[in-house]
C-alpha cells in the first residue's frame, strides 16, 4: 500500500461503484504516429506517473492506493472509418466503468488509417487519479513522446492527498468551525433555494441515460473579442460563459420570470495547496463549488456575469473551494442514498488555456477535447470549455435520457451566439 | 533589467488589487499573492489601461511572478 485516498478520490471511488465518473480526452491528428510508438509512450508514462499503475485496494472503511500488480495501459487500436466516428468511442468510454480494484485507472483507444491519414486518440481515465490541468500536461507528455522516442521524462513520486496541503486554519477546532460555517450557509442556501423554486419544473430523474457530446469553437476573432469584453468589463472568461449558458437555459428549460439556477464551478486547488502541486503530478486537485444564482428575468449576459464573478470571488475568499471539498464525499453519499434530487441545473469546467501545443514534431493536431462523465443525478447540461490554438472551445455532455441531439446542439449555439452578439 | 517605472506602475496595481503593503517582485502571484482568477482579470485589465495596450489570453499561463508580469507589459509597451 503506498497511501489513504484523499476525500475527494475517495468520493470519486465511491461514485464509481454506482456509475461511471470519466475523463475522455481526444486529441485529432494529422501525422499521426504508428501505433507502436504510441503504445510505447504510454508504457514510459506508465513507468513516469505512479497513478497510471495503481489501483485501489479497501481496509477497513478507508481506501488505498496500492501500485504493484497492475496490468499495463490497454490501447485498442481500431481502423478509422469515418471523421466522425470518434465521438462514439468517447461516448463509450465514458460510459464504461473502471475496474479500480484491478487498475489500471486509464485505457486508450487509437483510430488509425496509416501514417497519411488523419486520425484520432482517445485517452480515458478515472477522475480520481487526473484533473485539468493533470489532463493536458498527460497529454503533453504522451505527444512528446510519440513525437521524440528519445525523449526521458524521469519517474515521479506519488503526490499527496489535496487536503493535506491546506493550510492550518482548516485543521483542529478552527477547522471544525469553519466547516460548521459552510454548513450552516449551504443550509440556508437550501432553504433560500426551495422557497424560490416554489412551481418552477424540476429536472426529471431517469433511471439511466447515456452521455452524449457535442463539441462547437468561436473562431480566433470571436474568441479574441470575447475575451477582450471581459476584461472591459472586469469579469472572467468563466462568469460569462456560465452566465450565457445560465440564461439559455432558464429560457428554454425553466421559463419566464426570476428564477434560482445552480451551477457548479470548478477551481483548481493546486496553486493553493501548501506546497503547491504542480501539473506534471497526475491527480485530482479541484474543488466543486455549487452556486445558487437568481436570474432574473430582465438579467443580460454581462448583469448576470458580474453576480457570478462576485459570487464566486466572494466565496473563494471565504475559503469554500477547500471547504466544499471536505465535505464532498458527505454531500455526495447523501445523494446517491437519496437519489431524489438533481444536484445542479448546469455545470461548467473553464480551464483557461490549454497546455497543449499545436504541433509535435511531425505530428499536428487538428482538435483538442475533453468530457467528463455525467449520470442521471448530475447537472442537465454540461460542458467543458477551454482555449485551445486562441479558440474557444466547447465540449458539451448531455445525457440522452434528458435531451435530443437536436436540443442539445440548439442550447449550445444559443449559448455561443449570446456570447458573440451580447456587447 | 526591468524598467523601474514599469516595475512599480505594476506592484502598485498589484497592491491595490490584492489589498497587499507589499509585493516582492519575485513573488507567485497565484501561490504566493493569493490571486484569485477574477484578481487576475482585474490586474490583466488594469494594466492594459495603464501601458495602452492588449494581453493575448495565450501569453497568461506563463505569468507566473510578478517578475513575469512586469516583462510582458515590456514587450507589449515596445511593441506598440
Amino acid at each position: 500500500m503506498q497511501r489513504a485516498l484523499g476525500v475527494f478520490e475517495t468520493t470519486q471511488v465511491v461514485v464509481n461503484a454506482h456509475f461511471p465518473f470519466n475523463v475522455a480526452i481526444a486529441v485529432l491528428l494529422l501525422g499521426a504516429p504508428p501505433p507502436e510508438r504510441v503504445s510505447q509512450a504510454l508504457a514510459a508514462l506508465q513507468r513516469r506517473h505512479p497513478l497510471l499503475r495503481a489501483r485501489v485496494e479497501r481496509h477497513r472503511h478507508r481506501f488505498y492506493y496500492a501500485l504493484q500488480g497492475v496490468s499495463e495501459i490497454p490501447l485498442r487500436l481500431l481502423p478509422r472509418t469515418s471523421a466522425e466516428q470518434w465521438r462514439a468511442v468517447v461516448e463509450q468510454a465514458l460510459a464504461t466503468p473502471f475496474d479500480l480494484a484491478t487498475g489500471p485507472p486509464i485505457r486508450g483507444v487509437y483510430l488509425y488509417g496509416g501514417a497519411e491519414a488523419a486520425a484520432e486518440l482517445v485517452l480515458c481515465l478515472q477522475h480520481a487519479v487526473v484533473d485539468a490541468a493533470s489532463a493536458a500536461n498527460l497529454m503533453h507528455e504522451l505527444l512528446s513522446l510519440c513525437a521524440a522516442a528519445d525523449t526521458v521524462l524521469p519517474e515521479l513520486s506519488l503526490a499527496p492527498a489535496t487536503e493535506s496541503g491546506f493550510p492550518p486554519e482548516l485543521r483542529g477546532w478552527r477547522g471544525v468551525l469553519r466547516r460548521l460555517g459552510f454548513l450552516g450557509r449551504q443550509i440556508a442556501d437550501e432553504i433560500r433555494y426551495q422557497r424560490r423554486a416554489r412551481g418552477m419544473r424540476r429536472a426529471p430523474i431517469h433511471a439511466s441515460g447515456r452521455c452524449r457530446v457535442l463539441h462547437r469553437d468561436l473562431d480566433r476573432e470571436a474568441t479574441s473579442a470575447l475575451v477582450r469584453r471581459c476584461r472591459r468589463r472586469r469579469v472572467t472568461l468563466n462568469s460569462a460563459l456560465c452566465a450565457a449558458m445560465l440564461l439559455v437555459l432558464k429560457r428554454e428549460l425553466y421559463g419566464r420570470g426570476n428564477l434560482p439556477l445552480r451551477s457548479f464551478v470548478f477551481a483548481s486547488l493546486r496553486p493553493y495547496l501548501h506546497p503547491p502541486i504542480g501539473p506534471e503530478h497526475l491527480g485530482s486537485h479541484f474543488a466543486m463549488m455549487r452556486m445558487t444564482t437568481l436570474v432574473r428575468e430582465d438579467m443580460d449576459l454581462w448583469r448576470l456575469a458580474g453576480v457570478l464573478n462576485r459570487q464566486t470571488h466572494a466565496a473563494a475568499r471565504r475559503g469554500d473551494k477547500a471547504l466544499s471539498l471536505l465535505l464532498t464525499r458527505s454531500v455526495m453519499r447523501m445523494i446517491l442514498g437519496l437519489r431524489r434530487m438533481r444536484m445542479a441545473h448546469a455545470a461548467l469546467s473553464y480551464t483557461g488555456v490549454a497546455g497543449v501545443a499545436e504541433q509535435y514534431g511531425e505530428i499536428r493536431l487538428a482538435g483538442l477535447h475533453a468530457w467528463v462523465s455525467n449520470f442521471t443525478l448530475g447537472p442537465e447540461y454540461t460542458a467543458q470549455a477551454r482555449i485551445y490554438a486562441d479558440r474557444l472551445v466547447w465540449d458539451t455532455l448531455y445525457l440522452d435520457s434528458d435531451m435530443d441531439a437536436a436540443t442539445a446542439a440548439r442550447l449550445t449555439e444559443q449559448m455561443l451566439d449570446l456570447l458573440q452578439t451580447d456587447v | 533589467m526591468a524598467d523601474p517605472s514599469i516595475q512599480a506602475a505594476v506592484v502598485e496595481v498589484l497592491r491595490n488589487q490584492l489589498g497587499l503593503d507589499v509585493v516582492d517582485p519575485q513573488a507567485l502571484i497565484v501561490e504566493e499573492l493569493g490571486a484569485e482568477s477574477s484578481d487576475i482579470v482585474n490586474i490583466i485589465a488594469s494594466v492594459e489601461e495603464r501601458f495602452a495596450i492588449e494581453i493575448a489570453e495565450s501569453e497568461l499561463p506563463d505569468i507566473r511572478n510578478v517578475a513575469d508580469l512586469v516583462a510582458v507589459v515590456e514587450h507589449y509597451s515596445s511593441a506598440a
